[in-house]
């Protein structure tokens, strides 16, 4: 099947350790040149090279499938590896290729299992080998199918609903309160690197109203630096909890630096507006009573680890109805490239015996001389129709063999019976 | 007949709605908007006829008034139904509206001694006025009740999207909107019955019997829970809490009209 010459060779996250991944991945100006490097070195009709933090995978469309060793050789010796890790790649065909690269677009292969980002990492792949001239008409389909894929698995199993990590529990819990966060105030006590980690949530999902209040003033301008917060001196804070609308906390305070009195003064300041405060400190920075002043959300550490978990166990779940609905979509792409593929071959069997009976018939008008154009007529029409009868039942008998019995091996078959020219190559690629 | 088939079209629709609650399909969200929408025709159109056919706008008993609450509550989402955005408050609509149509159906609709009040314009305004003050009070009820929910799963740490509610901001605009709309509506209503009695020179007009202590009582819980709001001196969720009272107060009111 022509399915066959489309072969994935790559490695992730659960193959390979990051030392060996990072040494392997491929920045995106490299992609395309490397790739047409192929076409010369590994026979590539075009390709798709998908390189992120957690996995390097190539899929090729080659003009002969048995080429893919060549494929991790070429990917080797076009990065800088200190130890050989052909160990860690792995080669998928036919369907388990199918299922890999849609199960991969759905998140389901991440490892963060159903998260979204791997989807606008996939297409943007997708695009730059189309931009590039890599992608062929059969890469073009099974990316397409894999988009399709992707959002049905998003939408029909809302995988991706429930947060599986900390600094996105605490998005979401700010998401079920607050209608529009990009109008709202983020204060952090404490310029840690749990306190970067989830600014760089906010912000990079729009909050632009960051301030900081740290004990070492330097820290606090470095980190405002970053997120062009505003700093406040660590003893202001307070009447910073007035404006703000989500602290996070993670100072490293022996004890609670903010008290129920505190926030009950606060919230009078406020005029009971909500509240949403994080505390990811250990030892905690708040005290838990104030977590009973009504407007205020607080969430510890192991609060938003208990909602994260929850979410991966949500996932989970849905990753087995998803894994059955790609399953599914993996049959149905199969059937229909099968399809295709059949259509394409029965056309191009007609095509070459219409053009040998032409010939013939042309040959055999010449041998006998002057005929009537009625008597020319007759004879071409025989002639057609003895062609139509011998391949009839050829062709009767491949559709049934490709639904009844093994596709690929009724086609291989037929291929060798008839031993038409090549067919023309795909259209994409380079020209 | 056409109250049965408005009863269906609406049971369908508040069945998709509870099944899109579930599984967040549009699809079954659409089917619950378009069963809607055609149970809407339908009872307007029943609503019309009994109109013309009385000479009096159809309001004037228990089972009526219910009828054109539900009306009110579907026209009122069918108004602002893309404003509102997230599409949840379907799930908690149509089974309001459905109780409320149930609940006419099953008490006897018999017919009231028509007072000369009853065929002036000044009634048609005092109960379009009314109903659709009580439609907003419910609409707030609703997305107060919204809010106490999601306040109590983000209070006991459980997954606040569960069900896909509003965010707490949200819920509370909308339920300060509809409350402040409603407000104004229900009290303009309350006072055009006065109105028409003091230009008309009928001193009986507005007698204060049970019905009319009752849609007092409710006038001043929501005009509590709107100080309380102004003056901040509540937190969200005991004006929250205060916008459920007054809505169930309502409830007063439809004993109200079964005693008067």
């Amino acid at each position: 099947m022509a399915l066959n010459e489309i072969v994935l060779v790559g490695l992730n996250h659960k193959a390979a350790p990051v030392d060996v991944r990072e040494c392997v991945a491929f920045p995106a100006e490299e992609k395309i040149p490397f790739l047409r490097g192929l076409k010369e070195t590994a026979g590539l009709r075009g390709g798709v090279l998908l390189s992120t933090c957690n996995r390097v995978e190539l899929y090729a469309d080659l003009e002969d499938g048995d080429r893919a060793p060549e494929l991790v050789d070429a990917l080797l010796a076009s990065r800088r590896v200190p130890r050989n890790p052909r160990e860690y790649f792995y080669t998928r065909r036919g369907d388990d290729l199918i299922r890999h690269l849609f199960g991969v677009a759905a998140g389901l292969d991440s490892m963060i299992l159903g998260e979204p980002q791997i989807f606008g990492q996939v297409k943007d792949a997708y695009f730059l080998a189309r931009d590039g001239g890599t992608l062929t008409t059969r890469l073009n389909l099974l990316f397409q199918k894999a988009f399709h894929v992707a959002k049905k698995v998003r939408t029909e199993t809302g995988i991706g609903e429930r947060p599986v990590t900390v600094s996105y529990a605490a998005f979401n819990l700010a998401r079920s309160i607050f209608e529009d966060l990009t109008t709202k105030r983020i204060l952090l006590l404490g310029a840690g690197e749990m306190s970067r980690i989830l600014a760089t949530h906010f912000y990079e999902s729009g909050v632009r109203k960051v301030t900081v209040a740290n004990r070492t003033h330097e820290n606090a301008l470095a980190f405002a630096r970053a997120f062009g917060a505003e700093v406040v001196p660590w003893e202001s804070f307070p009447r910073a909890l007035v404006t703000s609308d989500i602290v996070i906390s993670s100072t490293g305070a022996p004890a609670h630096i903010v008290h129920r009195a505190m926030m009950e003064t606060v919230m009078k300041l406020r005029r009971n507006a909500s509240l949403l405060l994080v505390d990811i400190a250990v030892p905690r920075d708040i005290e838990a009573a104030v977590g009973g002043i009504d407007g205020i959300y607080l969430y510890n550490v192991d609060d938003l680890q208990e909602v994260a978990d929850e979410g991966l166990a949500e996932r989970q779940k849905k990753a087995r109805h998803a894994q059955v609905l790609v399953d599914g979509e993996v049959e149905l792409y199969g059937r229909y490239i099968e399809h295709q593929e059949l259509s394409g071959l029965i056309e191009g069997l007609v095509t070459w015996a219409g053009a040998i009976q032409d010939a013939e018939v042309s040959e055999a008008l010449r041998k006998m001389g002057d005929l009537s154009p009625k008597q020319e007529e007759q004879l071409r029409k025989a002639v057609h129709r003895v062609t139509h009868k011998l391949l009839h039942s050829p062709i009767t008998q491949l559709k049934r063999l490709v639904v009844e019995e093994d596709a690929d091996t009724a086609i291989a078959v037929f291929r060798d019976l008839f031993p038409m020219p090549a067919e023309r190559g795909d259209e994409g690629g380079e020209p | 007949m056409i109250a049965s088939g408005t009863l269906f079209l609406y049971v369908a629709s508040m069945a998709f709605a509870l099944l899109y609650g579930g599984f967040r399909k549009n699809l079954l969200y659409y089917l619950c908007a378009g069963a809607m929408a055609a149970g809407f025709a339908l009872q307007t159109a029943g609503l019309t006829v009994r109109w013309i056919e009385s000479r009096i706008i159809p309001a004037t008993n228990l089972p009526q008034i219910l009828h054109a609450t539900a009306w009110a509550l579907v026209a009122l989402y069918l108004l602002f139904g893309t404003a509102l955005k997230n599409r949840i408050v379907v799930f908690f609509l149509m089974p309001l509206v459905v109780l409320s149509m149930l609940t006419a159906q099953l008490i006897p609709d018999l017919p009231k001694e028509p007072k000369p009040f009853f065929y002036t314009a000044w009634f048609v305004v005092h109960i379009a006025l009314l109903t659709l003050g009580i439609g907003l009070f419910l609409y707030s009820f609703l997305y107060s009740s919204i809010f106490i929910m999601q306040d109590h799963s983000l209070r006991h740490r459980r997954q606040p999207l569960a069900l896909g509610l509003p965010s707490l901001e949200e819920s509370a605009r909308w339920a300060t909107r509809f409350l402040l709309l409603g407000f104004g509506v229900y009290t303009a209503g309350l006072f055009s019955s006065g109105l028409y009695g003091a230009l008309e020179g009928k001193k009986d007009a507005w007698r204060p019997g049970m019905l009319e202590v009752a849609a007092v009582a409710a006038w001043l819980i929501l005009g509590a829970a709107i100080y309380g709001w102004v003056t901040a001196k509540l937190n969200p969720r005991k004006r929250a809490w205060l916008v459920v009272a007054g809505a169930a107060s309502t409830v007063l009111i439809i004993l109200g009209i079964l005693w008067h």
